[in-house]
């Protein structure tokens, strides 16, 4: 074969993986010292204005002592993982279906759109409602947000999935089913995906909406009985673990996901890192 | 079918005009195709009354210009649309839908990314229910056949594009259609691959005598590959006139046809037609 090897993939030169966690450390310690410098004496922001990092800290180990900051987040997390599970998996299925059937589509993406436009935090008050103040509507408004971020990108991927693909498989003896699960379920895994990442970021501003409303318990009363209180440490502390939580669950399920589909078969941008 | 295969394999040389119906491996009788424009609303035809045969085992070429509907053509045999007038048969059956019989091979590729080369290759079979042994071997087999040995494993954005279209012929011809359709299959590469992968499909399809269909807007490359090529027409497409190409088999590599008589005389004459026919496209001295 006379063909020339020049295109096939070159390996890009990959750095070590210690190498690449410390360069991506270095904003987050530059963060942190600009914190504590603007915290310090020589800064001089009032601590009523921003505690520094040590009182902050110190807060944390008192919460934990105390027992209330694990439990805040653990009742966080499990209504967040719930209302995620639940949400991304309607999403998903409902967003293949109506995807998949273009009568059904034209007759859901309408409706689509407007409850797009109007989910999540607006809900509180009927879930509130409908579910009273306890950790049900919680979880309802994070299952609201989610659902519809991954229903719309869902039907979005499946709709971006080149027509020839779905003939080629028609053509190669291929049901309407080998069609869904071999060219549109796999060709909207970037849709998915986004609607996915998109999804726990929202999740987590409703959570702490609705927590505030609707819970005596969580990170969102943590933040919100910290304004209250003249706690200020507490709100930051609050802030920093969300920021966290969400940071780790993209770095173990996310990322590790789209490393092994979209990226491995060329099918993303490279994700930005 | 198998009779008629049988009495047409040796003999199909001696006749050259009509073939009773049923001696066709393809018949086009009385084509018509015609779409409602998505922006305008209009009702358009590409394809207007076309009668043509395909014989068994040929290498066919449809040439034409840019837009004239040749696609199209390919589109209906493979049974991705539906004429509005008139049939198609293959193997003396009216063409209802889309078939394992009737292999496509897109102009585009259509790999499927999330699949390596392997997988691709066996897809058609894997769709069919066969065993996964029995299709990596036939996959392996494929793969060798289209000289991407040791590529097995790589996924589709991995290759070039010559190496994607040979995946994509393999996948065809591991289905092992009755007739393999060509949908510009190679206008997407370089000049010089794409003469490689002329004179390999060539040598491909005499070891296989598949029936094929092969559209494109190129003199050059439907001269080399073809046992006949039609020309049709701009829109609405009919048949200007089919040339038989009497360049043996055995001559036909690219070293020896770009200084052979016969092979300038069809592609000058071939040429004064696509230019009469209106398309500024059709160049004799590329091939592609």
């Amino acid at each position: 074969m006379a063909i020339p090897a020049t295109s096939l993939s070159r390996p890009v030169p990959r750095q070590p993986a210690w190498q690449t966690t410390a360069i991506r450390a270095v904003p987050f310690a530059v963060a942190l010292a600009a914190w504590w410098l603007a915290t310090s004496p020589w800064g001089g922001l009032p601590r009523y204005v921003l505690p520094s990092p040590g009182a902050v800290l110190d807060n944390a180990l008192e919460l934990y002592a105390k027992g209330t900051l694990v439990s805040a987040i653990l009742s966080s997390i499990g209504r967040m993982l719930l209302g995620f599970a639940f949400g991304s998996v309607l999403g998903v299925g409902l967003g293949i279906l109506v995807g998949t059937n273009r009568a059904v589509a034209a007759f859901f993406m309408p409706l689509a759109r407007f409850f797009q436009a109007v989910a999540g935090v607006i809900w509180i008050p009927l879930a509130v409602l409908w579910f009273g103040l306890s950790w049900k509507s919680v979880t309802f408004i994070i299952f609201n947000t989610v659902f519809f971020l991954v229903f719309y990108n869902t039907l979005m991927g499946v709709q971006t999935v080149p027509r020839t693909l779905a003939n080629s498989i028609l053509t190669l003896g291929g049901s309407r089913w080998d069609v869904i699960w071999e060219a549109l379920i796999p060709g909207a895994l970037p849709g998915i995906l986004v609607g996915l990442r998109v999804g726990v970021g929202y999740g987590w501003r409703s959570l702490i909406a609705a927590e505030i409303i609707a819970s005596g318990q969580g990170l969102g009363v943590l933040i919100w009985e910290g304004q209250r209180l003249f706690r200020i440490p507490d709100i930051i502390l609050g802030l920093f673990l969300i920021g966290l939580i969400s940071l780790t669950m993209d770095k173990l399920v996310f990322a590790p996901l789209q490393a092994r589909t979209i990226e491995r078969w060329g099918t993303s941008a490279r994700a930005p890192q | 079918m198998a009779d008629s295969r049988a009495i047409h394999r040796h003999d199909h040389t001696a006749r050259e005009a009509v073939l009773p119906e049923d001696a066709a491996k393809i018949l086009f009788d009385g084509v018509t195709f015609e779409y409602i424009d998505a922006q305008t609303g209009e009702r358009l035809r590409a394809i207007d009354g076309l009668t043509a045969q395909i014989r068994e085992n040929e290498f066919f070429c449809i040439l034409g210009p840019s837009g004239c509907g040749k696609s199209t053509l390919l589109y209906l045999v493979a049974g991705l649309l539906k004429p509005t007038q008139g049939k198609i048969l293959v193997g003396g059956r009216v063409v209802k839908g889309p078939g394992a019989d009737r292999g496509l091979v897109f102009q585009e590729y259509a790999l499927l990314p999330w699949r390596t080369v392997r997988e691709n290759v066996a897809l058609g079979l894997k769709i069919r229910g066969v065993s996964r042994e029995e299709r990596d071997a036939v996959a392996r087999r494929f793969i060798h056949l289209v000289g991407l040995d040791g590529f097995e494993r790589k996924y589709p954005h991995e290759l070039s594009g010559g190496m994607r279209q040979r995946v994509a012929v393999a996948r065809t011809l591991a289905n092992s259609p009755d007739v393999m359709l060509m949908d510009e299959p190679f206008a997407a590469v370089d000049a010089q691959t794409r003469a490689v992968l002329q004179e390999e499909l060539t040598r491909i399809w005499a070891q296989s005598r598949l029936t094929v269909v092969f559209v494109t807007h190129n003199v050059d490359e439907a001269i080399f590959l073809g046992d006949r090529v039609l020309i049709m027409t701009p829109r609405p497409a009919r048949v200007h006139s089919v040339i038989p190409i009497d360049i043996p088999r055995e001559e036909r590599s690219w070293a020896h046809l770009d200084r052979d008589p016969r092979f300038a005389a069809l592609r000058g004459r071939i040429g004064d037609v696509m230019r009469n026919l209106g398309d500024g496209s059709a160049s004799n001295h590329d091939r592609g």
